[in-house]
């Protein structure tokens, strides 16, 4: 039999092996292509994203009483020619239910896509034909500060009556996540949300974007105990 | 010169030979282990602005794990056995160096999971958390790919002073 330290001993100095110096120059050429390209990319959804922001904003500004605290809810449209411009980042995902002919989307964005950890931002909105230049944002949600990317869950909204539509309970996590569920407060009962993959540029930054069900026009429930199961 | 890239080339030049290492443990071919670490230090370098401060390394490590293993899945050269070859004669492990050579060449025959569970695991000495997250995987499946490959290694979890007789410069950080 063999030991574990003599398999670490082996992967550590692997015969017939010989590192080689690697092209730093080239390397860097091509991370410098790939972060401009992905400047391009979320910059360029921006300036969709900015129509969203000036049809959300009006909306939002016809709100009869408080839609409740929207953290993060003070993103501003940025000047044409930014590289760290905001834009939506990930999958887009549908929860499936829609108000007025309008389906209800959740999606992330970001103000810098070199920081996501301290600029991710969750978005809950309705859309009619899928495209970006319709979305309606309706709460924009965040953490404060950095950490945003850090296990746990993470802008996470209560449902909530806005101008007669049900919003469901929504948020992300990151980490391991087979199920997400909460606790019905008047029920007792358990239940368990729907579960999206996301992710962003690459394979460290992922998280599982949640909601809860939601009946359009029924008022949404009191969930607590917010969990995650392996 | 971009901001920063002072403190990359630094850490490109101290882990680069590891990288190079464990890309080799995960494809068994060294040309194809130069551009694997090639490839994650591109993408380390383009995401550095936002990594630097916090690990760079772990970050790299996560790369470089994904990158093979999502080369594995588009040609699906799954090539996992239950049968190891036989560990050879004990007057030939007593030799490290053979013993070395059987080890990865038993470690060329786990599946693109396993091994890629064993490199983090037991080269990186990732908890079995971090391989989760870092894989994707539930972390019970990442706990029963680590116990199957040991077995199919024949590890035993005895505590034995390490078989280290020689060391390569550079091998950590």
């Amino acid at each position: 039999m063999t030991q574990l330290e003599d398999l670490k001993d082996a992967m550590h100095s692997p015969p017939d092996f010989q590192p080689a110096p690697l092209d730093l120059q080239q390397v860097m050429s091509a991370g410098g292509r790939m972060r401009r390209r992905r400047r391009l990319a979320v910059g360029g959804a921006s300036a969709l994203t900015v129509a969203a922001l000036l049809i959300g904003g009006s909306q939002l500004a016809g709100l009869r009483g408080p839609v409740g605290p929207m953290p993060g809810s003070g993103v501003s449209a940025p000047s044409a020619g930014v590289s760290a411009a905001p834009g939506v980042v990930g999958t887009i995902v549908e929860t499936g239910r829609q108000a007025e002919g309008r389906r209800w989307i959740i999606y992330a964005e970001t103000v810098d896509p070199n920081d996501l950890d301290a600029t991710l931002t969750l978005v809950l909105g309705r859309t009619r034909t899928g495209t970006i230049d319709d979305f309606d944002r309706v709460i924009v949600s965040s953490d404060p500060g950095a950490g945003r990317l850090a296990p746990g869950f993470h802008a996470v909204q209560a449902g909530r009556l806005v101008e007669g539509r049900t919003t469901p309970t929504f948020g992300y996590y990151v980490g391991d996540a087979a199920r997400i569920t909460a606790r019905d407060a008047t029920t007792g009962k358990t239940v368990e949300a729907k579960r999206a993959s996301w992710s962003a540029f690459d394979e460290s930054e992922r998280a599982t974007i949640f909601w809860f069900d939601f009946t359009q026009g029924k008022p949404p429930a009191t969930l607590t105990d917010l969990t995650a199961g392996g | 010169m971009a901001r920063g890239d002072d403190e990359f080339i630094a850490f490109a030049q101290a882990s680069s030979s590891r990288l190079q290492r464990a890309a080799y443990l995960l494809t068994g071919d060294q040309h194809q282990a130069e551009e694997a670490a090639q490839a994650t230090l591109v993408r380390v370098y383009a995401a550095w602005g936002r990594i630097s401060r916090k690990d760079p390394y772990a970050y790299a490590r996560t790369v470089l794990a994904n990158l093979v293993t999502d080369q594995w899945r588009r040609p699906m050269r799954e090539y996992a056995t239950e049968t190891m070859p036989e560990q050879q004669a004990p007057q030939d492990v007593a030799d490290v160096v053979s013993k070395r050579r059987w080890l990865i060449g038993v470690l060329q025959a786990l599946s693109p999971r396993e091994r890629a569970v064993i490199v983090l695991r037991h080269f990186f000495d990732a908890s079995e958390a971090e391989v989760a997250r870092e894989l994707g995987l539930p972390a019970g499946t990442v706990k029963a790919l680590n116990s199957r490959a040991l077995a199919k290694l024949r590890i035993t979890a005895g505590l034995v002073p390490p078989l280290r007789t020689e060391t390569e410069a550079g091998a950590g950080l």
